[in-house]
């Protein structure tokens, strides 16, 4: 047992908390208020080879180990929820043509994305199908040497702004993931999602009409396109945990600010014990998160399986992240209900994250059925 | 025991009800979005009489008592909980600390426009450094002549910048504190009362929020609200009804949520079947049926201890905490049940999200109200606690 | 200048189910509300009292809780409540309650006009208005808006289904109101309560009404309820928008619901 970081991810971590802390926390306010994800900033994290994170540098990628990689995702999510989602977003699209793709099909994206000039998009949910790929009614038709695909993809994050999508349809041999490139004829995005928080990412509905993609896009191979989807899901829920884990200790601090200069009935309520749980209770939920993420992605590390430990880590995050903000503002009592102070901005942008990246009902059905199985019982939704 | 509601009172609600569907719920996204209050919808409740709904006729109330309050507020909070709060405002803490403590003439000048909605009412008690602890106010009141001379600011005035008449609480004598320095007085806007800073806030954003600033504001003697000295007393007790109040509209915002989570459960496909038949669904829409009830059972019968003239003070605590914690929990549980419809704002769960949070905090903090419950049982037992 | 307005409660259509055995309503989650077109016409009456002075007095026929219609009505405004209630009446059709509602409109007396909802939202018959025109051998003018009396005159505009008329005639007349002629007043809140605390309703059963047995024997009997069959699904045409046009005319020639060649 061995828990402490080594010298390159303590550098990295310090790296990252930096850069965040300069580059990203100033204009959380503003990303929030004006609903975007300013370009300089992408360009910034590019030119700092975030964009790149877990590439190889092959693709000129900064081969951050996972470990490292969930440091750098908790930073921004402490930095900022709306773009570290955006990052999130196009990471783990990079992520299943990188483990999905052929030699051509990394050689041909993954540079692009890596150098911040083509963003990434993964669009799997539709409007009858959340977290159900099996009843996904896109259709991918062959035709020639292409495929056609039509229907509608909603809440993707990052569409419109997205050079490149992966995307699900379904074949005649069954679901199948497709590198559908931004400026493909049939290709269109749908209207701005307006959203409860997370407003700084850009999310839309995808429409295919005829669509036409080229065989060699297809993504791993035809009619397996749910294990696509599936093993890139692993990496998602550690990489959405690492932001909320981020985002929760951003929380926190927030808190522990304000109870260290607010007086009531003579004292700083710091020194009151109702104030002194919640902080208490916070931080508990901040290190159990914290464990579990090291753990998943020192198992990554390992190369071992490690899908179930990151699914965990994301039911906890998506809990714990609420469950602080939400505490946090009762530190703040009056004030936190006012825009002007941050914790109001974080409680809305928490409340996604058991949400988005699969609810916290299908996550507790993993995890049930990863239980069971020990027992001999199959789990089905 | 009797369960059931008066007939009136079941009248009296549908009135209020089809008033909510009909002109409320409408109006309330639009309020939302521009973060004003909606005085079209204020102007149409008043001319019904819902702007003084508890008080006596003779005050030019419609004299629907406490129960009918809570009926009125609970049927608000379901359709728009920034509406709930401006007439809860203006009627559960500015009219009714006149009503409680005022003289018959005060009552005459001032109850009777607030009660038929001509005036609008406010309740000026928290400052920058005093939200629930009335011992550190600052706002100081001079005697000057037949009048006094209020100094000082106060903060998250609901109502703050549409009041006409404003309740007060002011220092009379530093060297008495809470118990005896302090007096409550009937301010009028025309008597000089600025309107400082409005809050832009997460949500209620169809109400409106702001500083009062008092610079030398003349206020008559007359208008002194109780006796001098005690005003801290007359502040108290009215946010005892205040925070009933607050629990029947937070009654409201769950009952909405369950409503919702019902609705959608029964008609959303996942793994080819409504989700109502998964248990997760199930079990959180029990959970909420069941707070509800609860909630719903707390409220009305604190209702009816007020008009039994019995004390209510740990009960009224109790509405605001519980209360409070079942709407947001509710909501928050529907939310989860829409998923990304939930956290949409094309829906309005969104809103009653944001909106819903604020009752933890307003009217004294939960923690405070958790203060203020445990001081009732321990006095029970002989032992005084201080916050 | 007096006005009666006839009020009647009947279970909420929208929340009524017609039963499986399909020969009863289900009523488990129905309300019993008051016809939404009397509102109207009790909102009219209120108008025209406010214009030109004088009474309002509601009247219904029911059971005991039809109290209720009443009681709302006085909270609205109306001036005086009637309500003609007997076991007798449990059979009625639309003939007896024309009896019953024409005797009490002579009991009350001094009755210039008699407004009436349009038509009823359970039974959509719309013959009240006509039948108590007949047995009292006054005007009838159907479906009126704009309610206006002068003296000795009442005039409105009655609407017909792409038209509408103005109308004009000597009192005392019956006057349906047109379902879409105003939006009902919400009662003021002390209204309600004082209405339901203290408001009167005067009960008249068929003896104070003086009826005969004639006159509550009912002519038609009701034998159960039966659904209708569902509407059949469309025909969906595909093609182009020119191919769909030919389509559809040929369609429609072969219908003979339009002119031309097939």
């Amino acid at each position: 047992m061995d828990f402490t970081l080594n010298e390159e991810q303590q550098m990295f971590g310090q790296m990252f908390g930096d850069f965040m802390a300069k580059e990203v926390a100033p204009r959380a306010e503003a990303i929030d208020a004006e609903g975007e994800t300013p370009s300089e900033l992408l360009e910034q994290a590019a030119m700092q080879g975030f964009l790149g994170a877990i590439l190889p540098e092959d693709y000129m990628g900064a081969a951050l180990d996972m470990t490292s990689y969930t440091l750098l995702a908790e930073a921004w999510g402490r930095a900022d929820l709306s773009s570290a989602t955006v990052f999130h977003a196009h990471m783990m699209t990079a992520m299943a043509i990188l483990a999905h793709g052929t030699e051509d099909q990394k050689a041909t994206y993954l540079e692009a994305m890596a150098m911040g000039e083509k963003l990434g998009a993964f669009a799997l949910t539709e409007p009858a199908a959340g977290s159900d790929p099996a009843g996904m009614l896109t259709e991918a038709k062959p035709d020639g040497s292409d495929y056609l695909l039509n229907g509608v993809k909603s809440w993707v994050t990052n569409a419109g702004r997205a050079g490149t999508y992966v995307v699900f349809a379904r074949a005649p041999e069954g679901v199948t993931g497709f590198i559908v490139d931004a400026d493909t004829p049939g290709l269109k995005v749908g209207g701005r999602e307006k959203t409860l928080g997370l407003r700084g990412a850009e999310i839309r509905a995808l429409y295919l009409d005829h669509a036409r993609v080229p065989a060699a896009n297809v993504l791993g191979k035809v009619g397996h396109g749910l294990r696509v989807a599936l093993s890139t899901m692993d990496f998602a829920h550690l990489s959405l945990a690492a932001l909320t884990l981020g985002g929760a200790e951003q929380a926190l601090d927030l808190g522990v600010q304000f109870a260290s200069e607010r007086k009531q009935f003579g004292v700083l309520i710091a020194k009151k014990q109702a104030i002194q749980n919640y902080l208490a209770d916070a931080k508990l939920k901040i290190e159990a998160l914290r464990h579990l993420i090291e753990h998943a992605s020192w198992l990554a590390v390992q190369g071992k399986p490690y899908s179930f430990e990151a699914t965990m880590a994301k039911l906890y995050g998506g809990q714990a992240i609420y469950e602080t903000a939400n505490t946090m503002i009762q530190v703040h009592g009056g004030y936190g209900y006012i825009v002007d102070y941050p914790i109001s901005r974080l409680y809305r942008d928490a409340r996604a994250m058991s949400i988005i990246g699969g609810s916290a009902e299908i996550q507790r059905v993993l995890v049930a059925r990863h239980v069971l199985a020990e027992a001999g019982i199959e789990v089905k939704p | 025991m009797d369960f059931t509601f008066p007939r009136e009172m079941e009248k009296f609600r549908k009135l209020v009800r089809e008033f909510g569907e009909e002109v409320v719920r409408p109006a309330a996204k639009a309020a939302d979005e521009k973060h004003e209050v909606d005085m079209d919808v204020i102007r149409q409740a008043a001319a019904i009489g819902l702007l003084g709904v508890p008080f006596p006729q003779k005050y030019g109330g419609v004299g629907a008592g406490e129960t009918g309050y809570c009926i009125l507020m609970e049927e608000l909070g379901k359709v728009c909980t920034s509406t709930a709060t401006t007439i809860g405002a203006h009627i559960g803490i500015g009219a009714m600390s006149i009503y409680l403590d005022g003289t018959e003439a005060q009552k005459q000048k001032y109850l009777v426009p607030l009660a038929r909605g001509e005036k609008l009412g406010a309740f000026a008690l928290t400052e920058p450094n005093a939200g629930s602890d009335a011992a550190s106010i600052k706002t100081k009141a001079v005697r000057d002549g037949d009048a006094y001379l209020l100094n000082g600011s106060k903060i998250y005035i609901t109502n703050g910048p549409l009041a006409d008449v404003i309740s007060v609480l002011a220092v009379t004598d530093p060297t008495l504190g809470a118990h005896g320095g302090v007096t409550a007085f009937i301010g009028e806007k025309q008597f000089g009362i600025q309107v400082g800073t409005v809050e832009k806030k997460m949500g209620i954003r169809g109400s409106a929020t702001s500083e009062l600033i008092f610079e030398d504001v003349r206020i008559p003697a007359e208008n002194v609200l109780g006796p001098v000295g005690l005003g801290f007393i007359t502040f108290m007790k009215t946010l005892d009804t205040g925070r009933l109040t607050l629990g029947a509209a937070t009654l409201g915002g769950a009952e909405e949520a369950l409503r919702i989570a019902i609705d959608y459960a029964r008609v959303r496909e996942a793994f080819g079947k409504p989700i109502a038949h998964k248990q997760s669904i199930q079990f959180m829409i029990a959970d909420m049926a069941a707070e509800v009830e609860a909630l719903r059972s707390l409220v009305y019968r604190t209702a009816w201890m007020v008009e039994q003239g019995m004390p209510y003070t740990k009960e009224a605590g109790m509405c605001k905490l519980l209360g409070s914690q079942t709407a947001s929990r509710n909501i928050h549980r529907a939310l989860q049940i829409l998923g990304a419809l939930g956290y949409s704002r094309d829906f309005p769960v969104e809103r009653m999200f944001r909106d819903a949070r604020i009752a933890e905090i307003f009217e004294g903090t939960n923690e405070i109200q958790r203060i203020v419950i445990a001081s009732q049982l321990f006095k029970e037992v002989g032992i005084r606690i201080r916050p | 200048m007096r006005i009666v307005v006839c009020v009647k409660q009947l279970y909420d259509p929208k929340m009524a189910r017609v039963s499986q055995s399909r020969q009863s309503l289900d009523l488990r989650a129905a309300e019993l509300i008051m016809n939404p077109m009397d509102l109207q016409a009790l909102e009219e009456a209120l108008h025209v009292r406010e214009a030109v002075g004088g009474e309002v007095t509601v009247l219904s026929l029911g059971k005991p809780e039809a109290d209720d219609v009443l009681l709302w009505s006085l909270a609205m405004g109306a001036d005086a409540a009637y309500l003609a209630s007997d076991e007798r009446f449990s059979e009625a059709d639309a003939g007896v309650t024309a009896h019953a509602l024409a005797a009490a409109i002579r009991r009350i007396g001094d009755v210039d006009a008699l407004f009436l909802g349009e038509y009823a939202a359970d039974s959509a018959g719309g013959q009240m208005g006509a039948r108590l025109a007949a047995m009292l051998r006054w005007s009838f003018l159907p479906a009126l808006a704009q309610v206006f009396l002068t003296d000795g005159h009442l005039s409105g505009l009655s609407y017909l289904e792409t038209t509408a008329r103005r109308l004009l005639t000597p009192l005392p007349a019956v006057v349906t109101v047109y379902h879409r002629a105003n939006k009902p007043r919400f009662p003021h809140g002390a209204a309600v309560i004082n209405a339901y605390r203290e408001g009167k309703v005067i009960v008249w059963d068929a003896d104070d009404l003086d009826m005969t047995l004639e006159e509550l024997a009912p002519q038609t009997l009701f034998r159960g309820y039966s659904l209708l069959p569902e509407r059949e699904l469309g025909t969906r045409l595909d093609g182009s928008a020119a191919e769909m046009a030919t389509d559809l005319a040929a369609m429609l020639q072969g219908r003979r619901l339009l002119g031309g060649e097939a």
